[in-house]
């Protein structure tokens, strides 16, 4: 089976493609999770709900969405239900069938709150403030998830996770699907982004070991770099391979057989 | 500059006038992790928590 994930910009731009793909292979690569993003849609609803987005830079230079409780309530809403609910749309019309859940529904991923964070702030300097409610995702239960693939759905998950005192929390859906992949033994993690993959030094990098790969993440842009150390995390943990992937061209899933794109392996 | 004392080492820190609640510092002296926090309006420091980085969406 595989984990796919798509952010927000090549969800929005090529869900049709996107879906294609997915319903296309549903019945033939043994059962496919599909991890879907979406911040970018959910600051554009809080803004018309009057709640301006808030983001923070940690000190290794990752940029995050800053979740108060107010965001929080519009972040569940726009991923559990505009975006997953899009999602499985599109796929059921090419044919499959999927499901919908989010992290909290099993419970599946059960993450831990961080009550206080470190950023960088505007003026390059390092601060403690609260930390919203986002989590890190401690654990991953797969009952749901594997009895829903077994019956041959799709399964679409929303990265919203159950924390320690039942509370919702944004937690970041790459990570969401490469603790997925680890878990659920995925032969391949595919990251789809908007890019053909993982560049460095102007120069599109091909197949990496995870050493590789994470001596590499530690050198390139926020976003990627998230994304290269966990395909390489996730290898290391015994998934067979992942790829990291553009997202907008007509069949992304096409990137499954090592030919275009970043593989860690 | 502000001058504080390290709660770990006890002697000086300076920090800067416009350091705000929270703001981190390393103080190079004892190599402390020191976090700026304000009582009765005084700026004071103590020993920074073990505290990760933000991970959500």
């Amino acid at each position: 089976m595989i984990v796919v994930k798509a952010g927000g910009r090549a969800l929005l731009s090529n869900i049709t493609g996107i879906a294609n793909s997915i319903a296309s292979r549903a019945k033939t690569l043994g059962g496919i999770v599909f991890v879907h993003g979406g911040g970018d849609l959910v600051s554009e609803y809080s803004s018309r709900l009057g709640i301006e987005p808030k983001f923070v830079t940690s000190p290794t230079g990752i940029r995050s969405r800053y979740t108060d409780l107010d965001e929080l309530e519009v972040y569940v809403m726009v991923m559990c239900g505009k975006i997953n609910k899009e999602v499985v749309s599109a796929i059921n019309r090419f044919g499959a069938n999927s499901v919908g859940i989010s992290g909290i529904d099993g419970p599946t991923l059960l993450a831990e709150r961080k009550k206080k964070i470190v950023i960088v702030d505007e003026r390059g300097r390092k601060r403690v403030i609260e930390g919203g409610y986002t989590g890190q995702i401690v654990s991953v239960k797969t009952g749901l998830v594997s009895r829903l693939l077994e019956e041959g759905y799709v399964v679409v998950v929303a990265p919203v996770a159950t924390g320690t005192e039942g509370e919702a929390l944004n937690v970041d859906g790459d990570s969401a699907a490469a603790a997925i992949a680890v878990e659920l033994r995925a032969e391949r993690l595919l990251f789809l982004t908007d890019v053909e993959g993982v560049y460095y030094e102007d120069r599109l990098l091909g197949t990496l070991n995870p050493d590789q790969g994470l001596e590499i993440a530690s050198k390139i842009g926020p976003g990627m770099n998230r994304k290269l150390m966990l395909a390489a995390r996730a290898v290391k943990s015994g998934v067979a391979s992942a790829i990291i992937s553009n997202g907008t061209i007509p069949d992304p899933l096409s990137a499954l057989d090592g030919s275009r794109g970043t593989l860690v392996r | 500059m502000v001058k504080l004392i390290c709660p770990l080492c006890s002697s000086t820190v300076e920090i800067p006038d416009d350091a705000l609640d929270g703001e981190l510092f390393e103080h190079d002296a004892c190599g402390a992790q020191v976090e700026v926090y304000v009582e009765e309006g005084k700026k004071k420091l103590r020993l920074a928590e073990g505290i990760s980085e933000d991970w959500g969406e």
